[in-house]
């Protein structure tokens, strides 16, 4: 069950309220009593509601359901007036969408939340995506970001408190937003997001504003209101208005409890006199505009000119008259921040002051970013620029001996002598000297004049006494180098390794290429250079004790990568087993591919009813060089898993582990072993908040800890506030994480124009029994038939195995079977999440109208949004619009086309990944569709995914095929007729479903 | 007997405490910040005052002083002193007349930044000037430019009841120099005229009718990108710069000191604040209501126990 979540807020009511499917149209409710507003058909209703909020809140028993009125946009449709809902897929399937022609009244049921509940509410919806089929709608997504924005202004201590009489007469203590004109300015952009759903009948920056304010007042009242002593709010008695006040900012309810209603107009006054200086400028957008005009002679003074509102005042008053006491405020504020403004005076020439060259300086550097900060207009000399010289460190780092590449060499000494920078050019400490010599910070060097920060460099100074030479591991050389240890408060800029260090260095921060191993001699197949590469970085890595992460795009081959590393190590004598964990969906995949490009590996699988525990498990694993395994089982077996001396530890789809506190990380982490590797094609590193999980894996503290990561990076980054601290992440991770895109020049020249990759999936328990099933029918029926009759049998079964294969609601004819698990569909679900990840497109063949309908209503519930389908009874002009809709869209999408569907002249161009759900076993039709996606104008290279169940008839054709089988011939040319021809013992062997890897998605969850 | 009876009836007495009254929130041997608050006590102090200043100033800090009332030439307070009955304290000050007003305000008008200054809680230096070549100092230089008057026993002026008021007087000038002025006659409104600001109207959500037609296509909204402009956090001394910035409020009555603790409501809600912005899950519990859950394994909350129990 797919459910958008809406939000409303009128008249001082959050309420949450819910849209899923409508049921069929012929129980919807048109003929009720028009005098009544009918139920709109998409409401989701108080049950599904009630128990979806209950998994985003704390407390849910004060949870109030009610009716909520709701002005939608309504069209007619063949059963009457209908609603039209935020994404068609939720209109019934023989309903088509109604164009919306007015705006009616329409009930749905809402769920009212406290403040308390909507601000805990909010705090969880950060994402289109809230839970499996739970979608938030764009008008909660911008109600989210607003927010934000009170969130940012309380941390920035923007805000006061304030005394609001209500029309009823009760005073109100409140805390207000106080916007100053770049907020205000934030204010209108957020106000223009909101969608007309929720603004309905009022001026969207009105409701913005009146929105913000509640949710700044709240926010800031519950993170105060444990400060009250509940004595303090129980008694109610104060001594004055004051205290009443200070007790009801703190209180749940804001209405101030005093009598004298004389003393509370008279505080109220008395602090809106308090806030004006602040207030002023925030209740009107004082346009003042400071002008440093350069003296005619230098020895002339500077002129500072004030202009408002864009004119030049002149004569002796008529700057005031023109002002009011806003302007005047602003005014007088700016003489706070750069104080030689309070001799301004109106001169002949213009009102503003005249400033001594030392304060013209002092304007330059400080006063005007200052003042431009706070929203007033500053306009500078054309040749300023404002900067001022960044002073950093460079070492030269020696080790006093040499060393094998090993994790104990990094523990070796290293001396280190240290040198100073300025703006990357190196100076002497002569040179220092003199600069510090100067009394003023704007001094003349090398031929030019700086500024210079007088404090860092006497830092900088201190630090390289020559005295102080000094001896340091060789690990501690690795982190200043990458960003996570400084000297005196001081970045290091350059660190230069001699003797064995050099070459280490240079490699773990990518300057010099590592060197390209061999393809191992045990590898079957032929790697890219690209692939080359990522397994001798993988291996260069796993020397020194480090863990990487390989992040290549999908479809660059990181499972080979990972093989011809396993290789390698083998080569090299590494006698332990290595644990790999998958997701259950893939492991079929990782067989499969080690078998093909690996045999020498012996892989153990570790899944199953049927897998070894305590001793056996010890005995079994110790005898394989690779243990495969899901996630579900690394924490639930992890007291067998830490019984083994890993050599090392991969883990595929490694974003399983992003959320730190999951039981999976925590055994990931927990789990010893040489060295780690986690490989994704997520691009993880866009997601600052599941990077620390992921690298404090690989290389444990390298981030330092959860909290420290969180002030020194995520908040920074997260809220926009420290640029440099992107910058530092990367340069502290780079070292650890190898991403190749496939759009990347070399890579693209290393790879075919077409790049297909066969997807291997697994059956669950409920597909293989179907498959056993029909198959058991067959041999039944097919035993006594023979020619016509035997064909038609063979035919029969082909399409219902394959049917099994792709979902047992397929082959059920269910479509409510979809909710049930199966492998190829979890599958896809998983890679179009990757895909649209990264702002990517696919498009979906199946060669069944049915299987493409199923699809297409599963992708948009999964998804949360409109994904096109297209068969053979879309009439023309549909077609048209859905493929310009596609072509179009700003958001990815997956879209689904039945393989017979099709016609010519299809743009499709905004795919960048094609994938063929089924198969048809014919490469002219499949790449027919495939070039769909290759018209002119694709920029993007394109990469295909066939899939397919392993150890299914669909796994042996494919083999045929790929082997060149003389089999494989007849099949391309004839399809799935040859089958018929085959003798039984023969067609058994193609049929049989095989021993594999069964999924217990069920188990899962 | 008698002699015996008056000393009893002089000794000085604890004055009866009261509550609710006007608190200074000034430390107490902390001198003001500003020239103009010092240069106000400095000239209390010349007027033979001596140590009822010092008590005059503990009153003040204690709450003694229940009501304090500003008018053009008048300060009224009532004090509540060691009877049972409060003391009415009033001090007098020459006003400007209507004449010398007007010229007087023409003046401050033809230079705009005298008058901005004044508007953000500064007394710039010229202005005090200017009323002092107008004849009437903004500042009593002898103790005859005022005359003040208090109801209690004491036959010393200023009593230290008087001292307490005009301890107060100089603590609020501190914000806001322009009491300075009004007692002098020329109010805030008066200097500002039409220039002064209509008072925005302070109320809550009211929801205005919206005259645009609506786009029923786009009625849902359209999808965005997340907005990611919120500004960047200046680092500051204070997690309160706006208390900082404005000070306390004027005659503040309340138990708790004005600045500090709204300092700390400021600390506290600011981690809320940055918690809301890095997009982190707000917790509003108080730390009794919670009950901590280890391991889990979903990111949604509240649910955690009971997947955990059906999963193993």
């Amino acid at each position: 069950m797919l459910v958008i979540l809406h939000i409303s807020w009128r008249q001082c009511v959050v309420a949450v309220w819910g849209e899923r499917a409508a049921p069929a149209c012929g129980t919807h409710p048109t003929a009720q009593d028009a005098a009544q507003v009918r139920v709109s058909p998409f409401d989701a209703g108080a049950e599904i509601l009630g128990d979806l909020l209950e998994r985003f809140l704390w407390e849910t028993e004060s949870l109030q359901m009610a009716d909520l009125e709701l002005r939608l946009p309504t069209g007619q449709s063949s059963v009457g007036p209908l609603p039209v809902p935020s994404q068609s897929f939720l209109l019934p399937a023989d309903v088509s969408a109604p164009p919306p022609v007015t705006l009616d009244t329409w009930r749905v049921t809402a769920a009212t939340l406290t403040w308390k509940q909507a601000l805990t509410f909010l705090g969880v919806c950060q994402e289109r995506r809230l839970a499996d089929g739970v979608f938030a709608g764009e008008d909660l997504l911008a109600f989210v970001d607003l927010f934000r924005f009170a969130g940012s202004l309380v941390a920035r201590g923007r805000f006061l408190p304030a005394l609001v009489r209500r029309d009823d007469g009760s005073v109100e203590a409140r805390w207000q937003a106080s916007l100053d004109p770049p907020d205000r300015r934030r204010l209108e952009a957020l106000a223009a997001r909101l969608p007309p759903l929720l603004t309905l009948g009022t001026k969207p920056e009105h409701y913005a504003a009146a929105l913000l304010e509640e949710l700044t007042d709240h926010l800031v009242r519950f993170s105060v209101m444990t400060t009250l002593s509940r004595s303090h709010a129980e008694r109610g008695k104060f001594y004055s208005a004051h205290d009443a006040w200070f007790a009801a900012l703190r209180g749940e309810n804001p209405v101030i409890r005093w009598e004298a209603d004389e003393e509370l107009d008279a505080l109220h006054d008395a602090v809106a006199l308090w806030r004006r200086p602040v207030e002023g400028r925030a209740a009107h957008d004082a346009a003042l505009l400071f002008e440093l005009e350069e003296p005619s002679e230098p020895s002339q003074p500077w002129f500072l000119r004030v202009r408002f509102n864009g004119t030049r005042p002149k004569g002796r008053t008529p700057f005031f008259e023109g002002a009011d006491e806003a302007l005047l405020i602003a005014l007088g504020q700016a003489g706070m921040l750069f104080p030689p403004l309070t001799r301004a005076e109106i001169y002949p020439h213009g009102f503003g002051c005249m400033l001594p060259p030392d304060e013209a300086h002092v304007f330059l550097n400080t006063a005007a970013p200052l003042l431009e900060a706070a929203g007033y207009g500053v306009s500078l000399p054309a040749w300023w620029s404002h900067r001022e010289q960044t002073v950093t460190l460079e070492v030269d780092a020696m080790p006093h001996a040499d060393a094998d590449a090993s994790p104990q060499a990094l523990e070796e000494k290293v001396a280190l002598s240290w040198t100073v920078a300025l703006d990357g050019q190196p100076i002497s400490r002569e040179e220092l000297e003199a600069l510090l010599e100067s009394d003023s910070p704007l001094v003349f060097f090398r031929g030019r004049w700086i500024q210079i920060d007088v404090r860092q460099l006497q830092e900088a100074l201190r630090v390289t006494q020559p005295k102080r030479a000094e001896s340091q591991s060789a690990l501690e050389v690795v982190q200043l180098a990458l960003g996570t240890a400084s000297r005196g408060g001081l970045e290091v800029s350059e660190v230069r390794g001699g003797g064995w260090l050099a070459p280490f260095l240079n490699r773990l921060r990518g300057e010099q290429t590592f060197e390209l191993l061999p393809q191992p001699a045990t590898f079957c197949g032929e790697l890219r250079l690209y692939q080359v590469r990522g397994f001798s970085w993988l291996a260069f890595l796993r020397t020194w004790g480090f863990g990487g992460c390989l992040a290549d795009d999908m479809g660059l081959g990181k499972t080979i990568q990972t093989l011809a590393f396993l290789l390698h190590d083998k080569e090299r004598g590494e006698r332990r087993p290595v644990l790999l964990v998958a997701p259950m969906s893939v492991l079929g995949n990782w067989l499969r591919e080690s078998r093909r490009f690996a045999p020498s590996l012996r892989v153990m699988l570790h899944h199953g009813a049927q897998r070894g525990h305590g001793n056996a498990f010890v005995r079994e694993a110790k005898g394989a060089d690779i243990v495969l395994t899901s996630y579900h089982l690394l924490y639930r077996d992890y007291s067998d898993l830490r019984k083994i001396n890993w050599s090392g530890i991969v883990l595929d789809e490694a974003q399983n582990i992003k959320n730190p506190d999951t039981r999976q990380a925590q055994a990931a982490r927990a789990l010893q072993a040489d060295y780690r590797i986690a490989l994704t094609g997520t691009p993880i590193e866009n997601h600052v908040g599941d990077l620390w999980s992921l690298m404090d894996f690989l290389n444990p503290g390298l981030l330092g800890g959860r909290t420290a990561f969180r002030e020194t990076f995520f908040r920074p980054i997260h809220s926009g506030t420290d640029p440099g601290a992107r910058t530092r992440l990367r340069r502290i991770t780079s070292p650890f994480l190898l991403r190749r895109l496939k759009t990347d020049k070399q890579i693209i020249a290393d790879l075919p124009e077409k790049r297909e990759g066969t997807v291997i999936c697994t059956l669950t328990r409920e597909q293989a029994h179907l498959y056993e099933e029909v198959l058991e029918q067959f041999r039944r029926d097919a035993a006594d038939a023979e020619g016509i009759a035997r064909r038609g049998l063979i035919l029969g079964v082909l399409t219902r195995l394959k049917q099994v294969c792709n979902h047992p609601a397929h082959y059920l004819g269910e479509p409510q079977a979809m909710a049930r698990p199966s492998g190829k569909l979890q599958r896809l679900e998983e890679m179009l999440e990757e895909i649209f990840a990264r702002g990517e497109s696919a498009l979906v063949f199946t060669q069944y109208a049915e299987m493409g309908a199923l699809l297409q209503q599963r992708l948009c519930e999964t998804f949360g949004r409109d994904m096109p389908f297209l068969h053979g009874g879309v009439p023309r002009k549909t077609r048209d619009n859905m493929v310009r809709a596609f072509q179009e869209s700003v958001e990815p999408c997956a879209f689904v086309l039945s393989l017979k569907a099709g016609g010519i002249g299809l743009n499709l161009t905004r795919a960048s990944h094609v994938f063929h759900y089924d198969r048809w076993w014919n490469p002219a039709v499949e790449n027919q569709a495939t070039d769909r996606a290759f018209r002119i104008g694709q920029t993007r290279d394109v990469m295909v995914h066939k899939f397919l169940c392993g150890g299914t008839l669909e796994e042996r054709i494919d083999d045929m095929i790929a082997h060149k089988s003389a089999l494989a011939t007849e099949i391309v040319t004839s399809g799935e007729q040859f089958l018929t021809e085959l003798s039984d013992a023969e067609l058994d062997q193609v049929l049989r479903l095989s021993e594999t890897v069964i999924a217990d998605i069920e188990v899962e969850g | 007997m008698s002699k015996k009876k008056r000393k009893k009836q002089y000794a000085p007495r604890t004055p009866m405490a009261i509550m609710g009254g006007i608190r200074s929130q000034q430390a107490q041997s902390g001198t003001s910040r500003v020239w103009w608050s010092r240069r106000w006590i400095e000239a209390i102090e010349r007027f033979r005052i001596g140590a009822r200043l010092g008590r005059g100033r503990s009153y003040a800090v204690s709450g003694q002083v229940s009501q304090l009332e500003i008018t053009p030439g008048v300060i009224t307070a009532r004090v509540q002193g060691a009877s049972k009955e409060p003391y009415t304290s009033t001090i007098h000050f020459r006003t400007v007349s209507e004449e010398v007003q007007a010229q007087l305000i023409e003046t401050l008008r033809a230079q705009p930044m005298l008058v901005a200054r004044l508007l953000v809680g500064e007394l710039p230096l010229e202005v005090e000037g200017l009323f002092r070549e107008a004849g009437c100092p903004l500042f009593p230089q002898r103790e005859n430019d005022l005359s003040s008057r208090c109801s209690c026993p004491d036959y010393a002026n200023p009593c230290k009841h008087l001292a307490a008021v005009y301890y107060l007087m100089g603590e609020a000038i501190t914000q806001n120099p322009l009491l300075l002025l009004a007692v002098r006659g020329v109010s805030r409104a008066e200097l500002l005229g039409e220039a002064a600001m209509q008072e925005p109207p302070s109320v809550g959500p009211v929801l205005s009718p919206a005259p645009d037609p609506v786009d029923l296509t786009t009625f849902y909204g359209t999808p965005q990108s997340p907005f990611e402009d919120f500004g960047s956090a200046v680092k500051t001394l204070t997690p309160a710069p706006l208390i900082y910035r404005l000070g306390p409020l004027p005659f503040w009555r309340g138990q708790e000191r004005f600045a500090d603790t709204l300092e700390q409501l400021y600390a506290r809600a600011a981690t809320r604040g940055w918690a809301v912005w890095a997009r982190e899950p707000l917790d509003l519990r108080r730390e009794d209501e919670k009950v901590i859950i280890t391991g889990g394994n979903l990111q949604l909350r509240g649910r955690r126990m009971r997947i955990d129990a059906t999963a193993l």
